[in-house]
């Protein structure tokens, strides 16, 4: 898959020393990928060593040029025309190909979390116009034919393109993204979707789910109702600054890493791939760690709120079991989910209680011993509802039952698996909403973990 | 781990101290049999003659270039004294003036001329839908045509030679020039040296290397992508477009055109190009063609060899043919260097 960008040429100005004096948006796309800033010294590297290539000849010099940014190749070609004060680029036929496409497995699990969101189904074609919506009422329901832009507010901003604009651009999947609406004024969407690719190669355009949010966040009211500038303000600012820190950096990391490996840019030495399969498996353990640091902290403050919602524990029983089928079959792990019409009505957070969910299950099936059976139940327990996840592993010994979920406890485990934080951070998550998480087990008889929560009277 | 560096362009020459030293102008062609080490490939005569072609034309072309932008600074007169043809003269008596980096590409290009005339000239390559590439390959045909001209051999042609080496070689023309100029005291010879380093700079300032078949060719390769390169490689070998072929693997294998050329040349004819035309996915029809076309330039080439190639070709995988060219994916000076290691580092 390969698109070429429909506008002339790009130039850049750089001065004598290889900074940057002025690029046009795409140059600076890819400084900024490169972790440069907008008037520093030019970081990437391919345009870099052409710069210097006509800088030390002082001659025109003319040539392909193979960039990476964000999962994207991007190939182009380039002049660099050397004068007293510097080298000026001037950059043509640039064409983008996405390299990280997903495996089977990967895209499958991509869509699974796309639709396991609450909300109306839409899909829409490769030139993203809805083809198909169901279950949306009627005030929301979009126009076949209708531009996904026109529905979804995806205006860019003054940093660049909103995350939902820039995961479909790289064809990438998204979840949970706040999105303003496009025709209900001042209201605002949680938005899933994932792409679609006929063999794996050709695009077919994005399907997933869009739920209207009841209320519009106090600090989101301003981004729906004018534009939605910087949507990222929302985030707690730790958040923030953990996606300039340390996420952008190893998702680029982890990226680099999956080129090498997967030998996109060309053949290696099978060692050399292997080396990058490492740092990429790494660099993804990190990520986690990242991410459960920043829940953390946001559960750590002391005016930290749940919201209070109508959840249903047997459907987020099905959904974290529908979310984990695919990891629990690569080891002959069967998940038994509560029954389609099983239902237990509870209150709390519904992003909180799956979240809690699948660290459950995902304990279960990362530890559970190969060709077993994790049993998810729900039910009604002295005025609480509950959600059982009972696995067939070693169990857990009475004096370690309250350890477990203390932070970093990984009673004596070395492997580098899981960061210690995950059943610290479902317990606390649990008991903001008014609930719990127990242990019921002992050695060699499996071990039942209930989540607890206020039954909905 | 053995290196084999066989396609590095800085591939030392074999030591020969008397080759090229104190030679006359009636022993040119020892003079150059420097560039022709005899520890590496055998070239044939017709290879011998058509490199020192392209050197003396492109020498030739540099110095009347340099005249014309000197006339404004020097007397016509003086300028008028110098032979004609003079800097070519001078590079027989001295080739060490050219580098090997350069003398190999010199002689990519001539075996690439020499590959294309031997080609048979067919069908047009391009079909109906890739007409958007039809003014740039016309253009990249008629460069290489200039190639295969017949032309007295110091008479000059178009320089079309990539940055690096269109620096070198005017660089090189231009203390030519000093040396001759200097005992004619026309100017101190500060202000004659500063004379032509400002012209050598003027004349870098206007060279476009995007007009040289070398990048046009690379610019084609981009635009057609792999798939319709792979469609259309045997029909590129039939018209002699070993230049674009390389081109198309450059592309396919994400490695710079001009190194994939010197490997087609100076590689092991029994397994460089089947290596290229494998990773590229060209088939072994297009590589075939490949092969009989180096035996203008190669003479060890035997029938027998290319009758091997359709097993050989089906036995290789792509992916261990692109291993294969790890190599050519490294840097020029690492490669270099990693070769003066292997040499004894001039111990």
């Amino acid at each position: 898959m390969s698109f070429a960008r429909p506008s002339g040429a790009i130039r850049a100005s750089l001065d004598e020393h290889g900074h940057i004096v002025s690029a046009d948006a795409p140059i600076l796309r890819l400084q900024e990928a490169a972790g440069g800033e907008p008037t520093g010294k030019l970081l990437v590297p391919q345009l870099a060593t052409v710069v210097r290539l006509a800088q030390r000849l002082r001659i025109l010099v003319a040539r392909p040029v193979l960039a990476a940014c964000e999962g994207t190749s991007i190939s182009m070609w380039v002049r660099a025309r050397s004068h007293a004060h510097g080298v000026d680029l001037d950059i043509s036929d640039w064409r983008e190909t996405l390299v990280a496409v997903p495996g089977q497995t990967g895209l499958q699990r991509a869509a699974d979390i796309a639709l396991a969101a609450d909300g109306w189904s839409w899909r829409t074609d490769a030139q993203l116009c809805f083809i198909d919506v169901a279950d949306a009422p009627a005030s929301e329901r979009p126009a076949i034919g209708a531009t996904f832009s026109s529905v979804f507010r995806l205006e860019t901003t003054g940093e660049g393109a909103h995350s939902v604009l820039a995961a479909i651009v790289q064809r990438r999947s998204f979840f949970g993204e706040l999105v303003g609406s496009g025709m209900l004024e001042g209201r605002a969407y949680s938005l899933s979707g994932h792409p679609m690719f006929a063999g794996g190669q050709e695009f077919l355009g994005y399907r997933g789910k869009a739920a209207l949010l009841d209320a519009v966040p106090e600090n989101m009211a301003d981004v729906v109702q004018e534009a939605p500038v910087g949507l990222h303000v929302l985030l707690p600012d730790i958040s923030k600054r953990l996606d300039v820190a340390l996420r952008q950096p190893l998702g680029r990391i982890i990226a680099n890493a999956e080129t090498i490996s997967g030998q996109l840019e060309g053949p290696l030495r099978p060692d050399y791939a292997g080396y990058g399969a490492d740092i990429a498996n790494a660099g993804r353990h990190l990520m986690e760690l990242v991410d459960d640091l920043a829940d953390l902290q946001a559960i750590d403050r002391p005016n930290f709120k749940v919201a209070q919602e109508d959840v249903d524990l047997a459907d987020i029983a099905r959904r974290t079991a529908g979310l984990l089928g695919l990891k629990a079959a690569d080891k002959q792990i069967r998940i038994v989910a509560p029954a389609s019409n099983e239902t237990m009505p509870a209150i709390g957070e519904f992003r909180r209680a799956l979240q809690i969910a699948v660290n459950l299950v995902g304990n279960a099936v990362r530890y559970g011993p190969e060709d077993s059976v994790i049993w998810l139940r729900v039910s009604d327990d002295d005025g609480m509802a509950t959600l059982i996840v009972a696995d067939q592993g070693h169990g857990i010994a009475p004096e370690d039952q309250e350890r477990i979920f203390e932070k970093f406890e990984r009673l004596g485990r070395e492997d580098s698996i899981g960061s210690g934080l995950g059943l610290y951070i479902s317990r606390r998550l649990a008991r903001a909403m008014g609930g719990d998480i127990r242990i019921d087990s002992a050695p060699g008889q499996g071990a039942r973990f209930i989540l607890s929560l206020p039954k909905k009277n | 781990m053995p290196h084999s560096w066989e396609f590095s362009p800085h591939k030392p020459a074999a030591p020969s101290p008397v080759l090229g030293v104190g030679a006359g102008p009636g022993a040119c062609a020892a003079d150059f049999s420097r560039f022709f080490p005899q520890s590496g490939p055998l070239w044939s005569d017709a290879m011998v003659a058509r490199t020192r072609c392209h050197i003396a034309g492109c020498t030739s072309g540099v110095e009347t270039s340099l005249r014309v932008a000197l006339t404004p600074n020097l007397p016509e007169a003086v300028l008028d004294s110098l032979p004609l043809g003079f800097v070519w003269q001078a590079m027989e008596r001295m080739p060490g003036l050219l580098t090997d980096s350069l003398f190999a590409h010199f002689r990519t290009r001539a075996a690439l001329s020499l590959m294309a005339g031997v080609a048979r000239s067919g069908e047009p390559p391009f079909e109906a839908g890739l007409c958007d590439v039809e003014e740039d390959y016309l253009g990249l045909s008629i460069a290489l045509a200039r190639w295969s001209e017949a032309r007295a051999e110091d008479q000059p042609m178009r320089v079309d030679l990539p940055a690096e080496h269109m620096q070198e070689l005017l660089w090189a023309v231009c203390a030519q020039f000093a040396q001759m100029l200097t005992p004619m005291e026309v100017l101190p010879q500060a202000d004659l040296l500063l004379t032509l380093d400002t012209v050598g700079q003027e004349l870098l300032g206007v060279y476009d290397e995007e007009t040289g078949p070398i990048a046009r060719a690379a610019l084609i390769a981009r635009r057609l992508g792999p798939i319709a390169f792979r469609e259309h490689a045997i029909q590129l070998a039939q018209n002699g477009q070993f230049l674009l072929l390389c081109a198309g693997i450059a592309d396919a294998c994400r490695l710079e055109t001009s190194r994939v050329a010197y490997a087609l040349v100076h590689g092991d004819p029994q397994k460089m190009p089947l290596y290229l035309f494998r990773a590229a996915d060209f088939g072994p029809e297009a590589c075939a063609l490949a092969l009989f076309a180096l035996r203008a330039c190669r003479d060890s080439l035997g029938d027998e060899r290319i009758g091997l190639l359709p097993e050989a070709y089906a036995a290789l995988t792509r992916e261990d043919a692109r291993g294969r060219l790890m190599e050519l994916a490294l840097s020029p000076s690492f490669t270099a260097a990693l070769q003066r290691l292997a040499s004894g580092g001039g111990a």
